[in-house]
């Protein structure tokens, strides 16, 4: 090539390459919008200025909802097939990420439906149906947080599926389906369908139920799977599937738990999504606690790759390092989100790092090359479990900065809850054991802060690459966890909901009494805010700003602002300076100020939005998608609607 | 001999009358809207109960008949109706039932001070 022929082949390179990147990030095509899960969207199109004008621009009822006593009352027309839901269908949650990718909005249902919908009008382009069984095998309701999607580097004309959507059932089937047409892909599996419970053969009771999406990389399927927490001490180990995007071979596995030790144990799973360095070729895992939670009598041996951040070779699926948040965890403290990649300038340098948030409020921020800290994390001595069999860890890791989303120590007897029941919430306190962070559960029963629910929940947090501002929604929620002696938990009635009850742990000595410390009359027995979001300066490791988030509604009436609400779901943010997000209990979606954290708009949807939203464009426009499902952690309500907004014309 | 004037109108019943009929219809649209945010909630069946409840109180207000004390109840419970309904409609951030009330309210006030048929 000459010269006069090549420099304005570079000119015109240099000029779109930018507009490609540009294309490219208005996308929103993982579930935490990118794989390094900074759930950021660059546009700048609605801004704090402006934002105060968004209108809704669609709406979509699924058909797809459950209240568990038959179908709830939604209003607007369902589409697709008419649903299935009677009066023993279980409750829904959906906590489905909109997927914005090929032009069309993906959306999966709490029922295993595909929604393949056009991004500016709603319209239903299709749907595919898992014809799943409804049955809440492994979970308290029907469960979905979304689907996944992949395509070819090179995409073969006239050929189906050279770009796919994937979505998992309870049942542990993976579906692929050509993300065109909604027509199985044939080559996947068997007839478009991997069984991945074909793998589930130590500890089998239960299913290894797929809610959360494949994280997608190349032509890799990585699949993380649920169980049924708190019901057996045994249970199949957590195991990470590798699988071949295109045919669904099983390419390799990565084991959790050490061999010798699964007979009495297992989980340690992948339930949440998972983060990726592409650059680095590096797997991000966010590995749950092993079973039984509440008690390690019995699981003495080392698993040191228990409630951790592990990062692994994608290719290999070799651990590369890993880190664990919680020794010998006791408290349910899941490493419960995908750690956010992020590259920090601290001190005048760039560091690659990796933000993992926790149950516990934490804030880990490490070198995600080698998991080391950036921000010092010192072990601290810790109560020691009185529990006959048990013997807890000496030491915790404490992460002295950031500060935690939540005050490490619990926030103390809410008087008006105490005057409202004569004095009952004072007097539970002085009948519990309670030692600050870390006490460990007890036959008498012991104050838990946080509890199961956290602190930070599966969204995690979004940063802003740029500003590398870090924001983050945080539930601060008391539970009371008793053991229960096998004697003792017959004599109590069996059962229990997600959020406290009976629950047996059968095979452990123990079964578990876990409720949220509430009085009589259903009022929260320690201090407001119950729920709150923050920002935080990754460069210095400061909070700039923190505040009481969503509001409580019971019986119609909202409590006053500084309650805050527990959340579920997680913010994004865009480069214009907004935060978009659900994830309280009123039901209504919110923009906030980065700046500030400062309101600037809210709308009403269906039920509690709890999945965090996708921002993409399209003709030129900007959209803000939520799935508006509910979660009965929050409240009963439900809703099968997902909502789009944006500026006026 | 009695002394007649004038016939006086009480606009401050009327007003209440007026506003707790607004309200009824207010919190029955609240009660059934989706959109609403209390849609079938026992907040929004509390307060149609209540606006219903403080209609009949204004046209009990309306008429003139009653002892002087049973006047006085009537008036006082009227205003328990219309404060409570009010907190119960901030609550329930039903901006235009809290507006209904502050009418039904200025009627109350107006009401209480709207001359009285001299008795014979």
């Amino acid at each position: 090539m000459t010269r006069t022929v090549l420099v304005p082949a570079i000119v015109v390179l240099a000029g779109l390459l930018p507009v490609a990147a540009s294309a490219q990030q208005t996308l929103w095509q993982h579930f935490n919008g990118d794989l390094k899960a900074q759930k950021f969207s660059p546009l700048k199109q609605i801004t704090p200025e402006n934002v105060k004008n968004l209108a809704l621009a669609w709406k979509v009822h699924t058909g797809d909802v459950s209240n568990g006593t038959g179908i709830a009352r939604v209003s607007g027309a369902h589409v697709g097939t008419a649903s299935a839901a009677t009066g023993k269908t279980p409750a829904t949650v959906w906590s489905a990420t909109p997927l914005f990718v090929n032009d069309t909005v993906y959306l999966g249902t709490p029922f295993y439906r595909i929604f393949a919908v056009e991004p500016d009008t709603g319209k239903v382009k299709w749907t595919y149906d898992t014809k799943a069984k409804l049955e809440a095998l492994t979970q308290p309701d029907l469960k979905n947080r979304g689907v996944a999607y992949w395509q070819a580097d090179t995409i073969a004309a006239d050929q189906p599926c050279q770009r796919r959507v994937y979505i998992g059932t309870m049942d542990a089937k993976l579906h692929a389906v050509d993300a065109d047409s909604g027509k199985p892909c044939a080559d996947f599996g068997s007839g478009g369908v991997v069984d991945v419970n074909q793998w589930n053969t130590e500890n089998a009771k239960w299913p290894l139920s797929l809610l959360q999406p494949p994280t997608v990389f190349k032509d890799y399927l990585f699949v993380g799977w649920a169980g049924k927490d708190w019901a057996d001490a045994a249970a199949p180990p957590g195991t990470v599937f590798a699988l071949d995007a295109r045919t669904g071979a099983l390419r390799w596995t990565f084991e959790s738990i050490p061999k010798e030790a699964r007979p009495k144990t297992g989980t340690a799973n992948v339930w949440a999504s998972m983060s990726i360095d592409a650059e680095r070729n590096l797997l991000y895992l966010p590995v749950s606690s092993p079973s039984p939670n509440f008690y390690g009598g019995d699981r003495q041996h080392p698993i040191p790759l228990g409630t951790s951040v592990t990062a692994l070779d994608i290719t290999t699926g070799k651990v590369v390092w890993s880190r664990q948040l919680v020794h010998h965890d006791l408290w349910d403290y899941d490493t419960n989100s995908a750690a956010t990649l992020i590259d920090i300038t601290k001190d005048g340098k760039t560091i690659p790092a990796l933000v993992q948030t926790s149950k516990q409020g934490f804030i880990y921020i490490l070198d995600r090359t080698n998991g080391e800290p950036i921000y010092p994390i010192e072990e601290r001595p810790v109560p020691k479990s009185s529990v006959p069999g048990e013997q807890s860890a000496p030491t915790q890791p404490f992460v002295a900065l950031p500060r935690a989303t939540i005050d490490p120590e619990w926030p103390g007897v809410f008087k008006l809850a105490d005057l409202a029941s004569f004095g009952y919430c004072s007097r539970k306190l002085k009948e519990l054991a309670y030692d600050g962070l870390f006490t460990p559960p007890s036959l008498k029963g012991s104050l838990t802060y946080p509890g199961t629910i956290g602190g930070v929940e599966w969204g995690g947090g979004a940063v802003d690459p740029d500003k590398q501002i870090f924001v983050v929604n945080s539930t601060s929620a008391v539970q009371i966890y008793q053991l229960l002696t096998r004697a003792d938990y017959a004599k109590a009635a069996s059962g229990g909901l997600e959020t406290g009850g009976l629950f047996p742990m059968e095979g452990a000595p123990y079964g578990i009494n876990l409720t949220t410390f509430l009085n009589p009359i259903g009022m929260p027995c320690w201090n407001p805010p119950y729920g709150t979001i923050s920002a935080y300066d990754l460069k210095t490791g400061e909070r700039l700003w923190k505040r009481p988030f969503g509001q409580i509604q019971k019986w119609g009436f909202y409590m006053p602002e500084s309650w805050g609400t527990v959340t579920i779901g997680a913010p994004a943010l865009t480069a214009s300076g907004l935060i978009f997000i659900g994830a309280s209990m009123d039901s209504r979606v919110r923009a906030l100020d980065l700046r500030t954290g400062e309101v600037l708009w809210k709308h009403l949807v269906g039920a509690p939005a709890v999945a965090m939203p996708a921002i993409y464009q399209y003709k030129g426009k900007q959209y803000v998608v939520f799935a508006a499902g509910g979660n009965s952690i929050l409240t009963p309500k439900v809703s099968d609607e997902i909502v789009a907004f944006a500026l006026p014309d | 001999m009695p002394v007649s004037g004038p016939k006086s109108v009480d606009i401050g019943s009327i007003l209440i009358c007026v506003g707790a009929l607004v309200g009824v219809a207010v919190s029955i649209a609240n009660y059934l809207s989706p959109g609403s945010g209390i849609a079938g909630t026992p907040g929004a069946i509390l307060v149609i109960v209540s606006t219903i409840i403080l209609l009949g109180f204004g046209l009990i207000m309306r008429s003139s008949g009653g002892s002087r004390a049973y006047r006085a109840f009537v008036a006082a419970s009227a205003l328990l109706d219309i404060v409570g309904t009010a907190f119960a409609a901030y609550l329930l951030e039903s901006g235009t039932l809290v507006a209904l009330m502050l009418v039904c309210l200025v009627g109350w006030f107006a009401h209480l001070f709207s001359p009285r048929p001299i008795p014979a």
